[in-house]
């Protein structure tokens, strides 16, 4: 299956998109930085294609046996899609703990501590999707962030219908002991608006 | 705004605010107005970051503007934002709030505006905290309880290796104590096989009594400490458990008979002559109750009754001691089987007994995968039975001879006492002899009717019988007696002198079946003449066997360690070497090693006052042929010199 669909991904739309989604990350990375105040490390963004059935096979907690704590944020527009983060319930207990100040007495995660969650997801998906939108002009219209729990594999679930294309990006607070995952869903047929980069004529990546 | 629009906002019960892309504030809902008190005709057009200048720092004003021009929603958590506005009514209590910024566009005309939602989560915070206390409280007393149960854990352990230490302190205390009375109570058996005067003997029959109640008890607390400590090992042997029964009957016999109390053994048809078990602790259990039931019973009769039943390919053995004793109340029946406990606190005053008997009984017969039950009733005596799991053995080929032999004879029995008469019937059959018992008043007419050629009688019946031995002609008349009596020679017209309780063995002798192994009741012994060495480092210990030897006609050689054994043995060949086990020089273990090394193939014996299994384990282990428990018991030391000298003619 990937190999078919390589061909409609070229690597310079990888590029683009990489580009596109770094920047943003870069921005997440720093505000997150700035909330946990701690240096926030971030691999290099993986660009693959699926078909939604087999979305869990990019999720590289897939393999991680505890509870997932998701929170999902749906884009439509220019481009749709949906931005992920998926934060291992440990790692997700911890983060509330080093914001709150609240010790996290056990790995659940109450109402207060979704809200907690929700918020750190909103403010790295936006800082993602505001980049995203800004530089590519883009205008999107976006839904509500929201809160889920999930076994692994949790992308099953929230994944679109038919193919996407995936730019995931894994992060870690080290000092911490969190780990996390940002992926961005993009919608296949509605990734034109991006392509359009591409053609010289078109003027190149706005600056944020 | 349209005025629809401020209606609809006033209508939501959460705090509404729009702004425009410049801060103002251009509505202000009516709930707003009741959380804070400030009219929204008094706040609209006034700059929000103005009014609360709080809410100019990044993470409020940043956030919204980045909504506003963005389009993306602005999500504000509780415990992450204090609440944007203070609050009139219930100042004290403290707010919590979750607020949501969207991008609205109010108006067609007009750019983005932010719609600023507030709602008050402080209730939900309030549970949650609370809950989260409840939480923590809980766990903080599991963690409490659990540190109780590693405590508790530590305490028990503490407890069961207290018990252990006691078990073996009086294991080991008891095994100290045993030796020396093996020494009292060998020397006390060595005096009276000498010549004494009724006074002399009379003292020294006391003196071996209290010893061997005192050897009893030893054995009571070293079998418990030993069961306590898990060390008790069950054998699993060939033997007859019907001459068990048999001598069990006979060993507590002469005390019921001092009671005037009839004690008799039936055994079933169906118990076979050889399984394979553990005789020992059979023996102790059914002495023990047979013990227990004489103590108990004033006046009739304690009677044993064995049946065998086949359960797969195991043999169960039934075996009941009943008494016509006082019985006992149902609460007694029921604590009866507890250590330490007697039917009554004067009955360890009256009877004597650590209490520990029918509790190391109940273990014993567990041990042996059955267990032990009593039914009583008050003034009708009680039943204790019990049942233990044996495996079945080949029969023994002299056995079948004697079963065949025996066939063409026929007997009468007529005893006074039915239960014995009933016991020594089914004795005899078991020795393949026809037997029936016959009421004393027919015995003269049996007679003549049938052919017989024994009739066991007692003296009782005997006279109810009007028979007159002298001039009685034809069937042998076997004088049924109580052990005491049955020594010495038969009186005219009478054939032999029984015992009851018999031997087997001695019936046998009595039908003329076998040959006689030891005349009358065991109380003497056919000289062996054989070549015994003792290797023996304790003098009391070297002249108890010494003497006990010579009585058995045995010619002794002593050596006082196993180095002088291992020479002595290697320089001449002794028919049977008993060897002790601890020694100077060189141990038992190591000398019985050190002549198998040398190809000495005599029997060696070892002597050992531990009954535990793995000293005798080791034992066999070295070389040795079986192991003999201090003290040794007279009859238990012949049979082993008969059945060890025989093996090795026969090698």
């Amino acid at each position: 299956m990937l190999s078919q669909h390589d061909q409609l991904l070229s690597e310079e739309h990888e590029d683009v998109l990489t580009e596109l989604i770094n920047i943003g990350i870069g921005r997440a990375a720093y505000t997150l930085s700035e909330m946990v105040d701690s240096r926030v490390g971030l691999q290099v963004p993986t660009v693959s294609f699926a078909q939604c059935e087999g979305i869990e096979k990019l999720q590289r907690h897939a393999s991680s046996e505890d509870p997932l704590s998701v929170v999902l944020q749906p884009f439509s527009g220019g481009v749709a899609g949906r931005a992920v983060l998926v934060i291992p319930r440990p790692s997700a207990s911890r983060l509330v703990g080093v914001l709150t100040g609240m010790p996290s007495e056990s790995a659940e995660i109450d109402v207060e501590r979704e809200a907690v969650l929700t918020e750190v997801g909103n403010i790295i998906i936006n800082s993602v999707l505001g980049s995203l939108g800004n530089m590519a002009s883009l205008n999107l219209d976006f839904g509500l962030p929201r809160y889920d729990e999930s076994h692994p594999p949790p992308l099953v679930s929230v994944a679109l219908r038919g193919s996407l294309v995936v730019v995931s990006v894994l992060f870690q607070i080290q000092s911490h002991a969190i780990e996390g995952e940002l992926a961005v869903m993009f919608d296949l047929p509605s990734l034109g608006g991006v392509w359009a980069l591409l053609d010289p004529a078109a003027p190149r990546l706005l600056p944020a | 705004m349209t005025g629809a629009q401020m209606a609809l906002l006033d209508h939501v019960p959460n705090g509404c605010l729009v702004v425009d892309v410049a801060g103002t504030v251009v509505f202000w809902n009516e709930v707003l107005e009741v959380w804070t008190g400030i009219r929204r005709s008094a706040i609209t057009g006034l700059c929000l970051y103005d009014a609360f200048p709080h809410l100019a720092a990044p993470r409020y004003r940043s956030r919204i503007e980045q909504t506003l021009s963005l389009g993306a929603p602005t999500i504000l958590s509780a415990l992450l934002t204090k609440p944007f506005f203070p609050r009139t009514r219930d100042s004290e209590r403290r707010r919590f709030e979750q607020v949501t910024v969207t991008r609205i566009f109010a108006a067609s005309k007009s750019g983005p505006h932010a719609l600023v939602t507030m709602t008050d989560v402080t209730e939900q915070h309030e549970r949650g905290e609370r809950f989260r206390q409840e939480s923590r409280r809980a766990s903080a007393e599991a963690e409490i309880r659990r540190a109780h149960a590693a405590n508790l854990v530590i305490a028990k352990d503490l407890a069961e290796s207290a018990t252990r230490a006691k078990s073996f302190f009086l294991a080991a205390m008891s095994h100290e104590l045993r030796t020396p009375m093996s020494g009292v109570l060998g020397m006390a058996d060595v005096l009276l096989h000498s010549e004494l005067t009724p006074w002399q003997r009379e003292h020294i029959e006391v003196l071996q009594a209290s010893a061997s109640s005192l050897l009893v008890v030893l054995n009571d607390v070293l079998d418990f400490s030993k069961i306590e400590a898990g060390k008790l090992e069950i054998e699993s042997i060939a033997f007859d458990p019907r001459s068990v029964v048999d001598e069990s009957v006979i060993l507590v016999a002469e005390t019921a008979h001092a009671k005037d109390l009839e004690c008799a053994a039936i055994v079933g048809p169906s118990v076979p002559r050889r399984v394979v078990g553990d005789p020992v602790r059979f023996r102790q259990v059914l002495v023990n109750l047979l013990s227990n039931a004489i103590k108990f019973t004033t006046q009739g009769e304690v009677v044993v009754r064995l049946e065998a039943v086949e359960e797969g390919d195991a043999l169960v053995l039934r075996c009941a001691v009943s008494d016509t004793g006082a019985g006992m109340p149902q609460e007694t029946c029921a604590k009866l089987f507890e250590p330490f406990t007697q039917a009554a606190a004067e009955t360890s005053r009256l009877h004597g007994g650590t209490g520990l008997g029918l509790s190391i009984s109940r273990r014993l017969v567990r041990l042996m995968g059955g267990d032990i039950r009593v039914a009583s009733a008050l003034a009708h005596g009680s039943v204790f039975s019990f049942e233990v799991r044996v495996l079945p053995a080949p029969a023994v080929s002299d056995g079948a001879k004697v079963v065949t032999r025996g066939r063409e004879r026929r007997v009468a029995v007529a005893l006074a006492h039915d239960a014995s008469a009933a016991s020594l019937c089914a004795q005899l059959e078991s020795s393949g002899v026809e037997a029936a018992v016959v009421a004393p008043e027919d015995l003269a007419a049996e007679t003549t009717r049938e052919e017989l050629s024994h009739i066991f009688v007692d003296a009782a019946a005997l006279a109810r019988s009007g028979l007159d031995p002298c001039t009685f002609r034809g069937a042998k008349i076997v004088l049924v007696t109580r052990p005491a009596a049955s020594r010495g020679s038969p009186p005219e017209g009478i054939h032999a002198l029984v015992s009851q309780p018999c031997r087997i063995t001695n019936l046998e002798h009595v039908l003329g079946l076998t040959q006689a192994r030891a005349p009358g009741a065991g109380a003497t012994y056919e000289p062996l003449g054989l070549r015994v060495l003792v290797a023996e480092d304790d003098r009391t210990n070297q002249l108890i066997a010494a003497r006990m030897l010579t009585s058995f006609g045995c010619v002794v050689q002593i050596v006082p360690d196993g180095q002088a054994a291992v020479e002595a043995a290697s320089a001449e060949p002794y028919d049977i070497v008993l060897m002790d086990m601890q020694m100077p020089v060189m141990a038992g273990c190591e000398a019985t090693e050190e002549l198998r090394r040398r190809d000495y193939s005599g029997p060696i014996l070892g002597a050992t006052a531990s009954a535990l299994a793995e000293e005798q384990n080791a034992c066999l282990q070295a070389g040795m042929n079986a192991v003999l428990t201090k003290p040794l018991d007279r009859r238990g030391l012949y049979d082993a010199l008969v059945h060890w000298a025989a093996s090795r003619m026969a090698a």
